[in-house]
């Protein structure tokens, strides 16, 4: 069980620094593609490995597999936003390019 | 709720402040803005550690969520707009803002040491009448039922501000009033094609979104969630179809429009009427169809909610919504 825990907490911890790394990309980039790579991979990444840390916490079946759909969810949603937002973008850009 | 205050809570509380110092003193308004949605989310996490879901829920999908997407639209349009600089706050106004943050902090302070120094008669209270409320909820009886007069007004509320959305983004866009959207469709100043990669993918993600909503919707009846939370869900869906390039879907002139926006307190109004003219008092549900008259009303509630989101996110774009 033990070794179980240290997997566990180090899938954690490892997915708390993904998410400190994206934030601190979301601040310190300057333009919105690189900040959509720093917060697609702390989805990604960071929500996964903590996903994956907590599944093994998650004692009973049911609550892991809840917490693998909040997962995938989550992934799912911040491709398309992620997707999105990077378009929106790029169609912004071009345009005042031809103002 | 626990008694022990154990590190993890006091870690959460420094960073906390530490978000909060950041939002307000922060570099520039991009990050203050980011630092605002960390302090939303910090602050959800909070509400969970009081055993407060459904604040928690409310705070991380409105609080953070949704306010923080309304936030950098605006930061947005005020980095783009010439001579915004010149919008500086005088000293004056800081003085006054000051005063009454200062004035809003005493209140507050004294108002804790009043929940500490008497035990609250209300939570026994709402146990013994769950039974009638219709709900097996105590959050969703209180705001559906026990006091569904405040959220008729918080519902009044949110319709005001989308109005005053409306009003303000009327005021200032430049195209003629006269040429309503309802007769006369006006050109997109951004054309964006309807069967781009974004707008297929926001497409297929959009039912998922719904079905979420509409599951935290019912959960509402029995567990945490409910209109707030699922409004802002299916609005979040909306406004991803907004930025994918939906923007002829909301038309502010639209009857469409605008009987949704009104349509979660019109319900409590027809609902407080019904009630008065059958011989109640305002807004007293009969307990046997309590169940349907709370989860009418919420459902009402949610699309009156995800709409006046849309309805603010897209006054606050650079471009606006369809007149």
């Amino acid at each position: 069980m033990s070794g179980m825990d240290a997997v566990s907490s180090s899938a954690l911890i490892l997915g708390g620094f993904f998410f400190l790394a994206g934030t601190v990309g979301l601040l310190r980039f300057r333009d919105v593609h690189s900040r959509l790579h720093a917060l697609s991979k702390t989805d990604n990444l960071g929500l996964g490995l903590i996903s994956a840390g907590l599944i093994l916490r998650a004692g009973s079946f049911p609550a892991g597999a809840k917490i693998l759909i909040i997962w995938l969810l989550a992934l799912l949603a911040s491709a398309v936003t992620c997707y999105v937002i990077a378009e929106w973008e790029t169609n912004h850009e071009r345009q005042d390019r031809n103002l | 709720m626990r008694d022990r205050i154990e590190i993890y809570d006091v870690l959460l509380v420094v960073t906390l402040i530490g978000a909060a110092w950041r939002a307000l003193f922060g570099k520039d308004a991009f990050s203050a803005t980011v630092f605002f949605i960390v302090y939303g989310l910090l602050m959800a996490m909070a509400w969970v550690q009081l055993d407060a879901i459904d604040v928690a829920l409310a705070e991380a999908c409105v609080g953070a969520g949704l306010t923080g997407a309304l936030l950098i639209g605006a930061v947005r349009q005020f980095e783009r707009a010439p001579g915004a600089r010149a919008l500086r706050r005088t000293m004056g106004l800081r003085a006054s803002i000051g005063a009454l943050s200062l004035l809003a902090l005493a209140g507050l302070t004294a108002s804790l040491f009043e929940i500490e120094n008497r035990r609250s008669p209300v939570p026994p209270l709402v146990e013994r009448s769950l039974g009638d409320s219709g709900s097996a909820h105590p959050v969703t009886a209180m705001l559906l039922n026990f006091r569904a007069f405040d959220t008729w007004l918080e519902i009044g509320v949110l319709l005001i501000a989308s109005l005053a959305a409306i009003s303000i983004h009327r005021l200032y866009d430049p195209s003629p009033i006269e040429g309503r959207a309802s007769t006369a469709p006006t050109r997109p100043r951004l054309q964006i094609q309807s069967q781009t990669q974004p707008w297929i993918m926001a497409r297929t993600l959009l039912p998922l979104l719904i079905l979420v909503g509409g599951a935290m919707l019912w959960f509402g009846s029995h567990a945490p969630g409910g209109a707030f939370q699922s409004g802002a869900l299916i609005g979040a869906a909306g406004i991803l179809l907004q930025i994918a390039g939906g923007r002829s879907a909301l038309r502010l002139s639209s009857l469409r429009t605008r009987s949704l926006l009104s349509l979660g307190f019109s319900s409590f109004w027809l609902m407080a009427a019904g009630a008065l003219l059958a011989g109640g008092r305002i807004l007293e549900y009969p307990p046997a169809s309590a169940g349907a008259a709370i989860l009418a009303l919420e459902a009402a509630a949610t699309l009156s909610i995800a709409l006046t989101l849309n309805v603010m996110y897209a006054c606050s774009r650079p471009w606006g919504p369809e007149p």
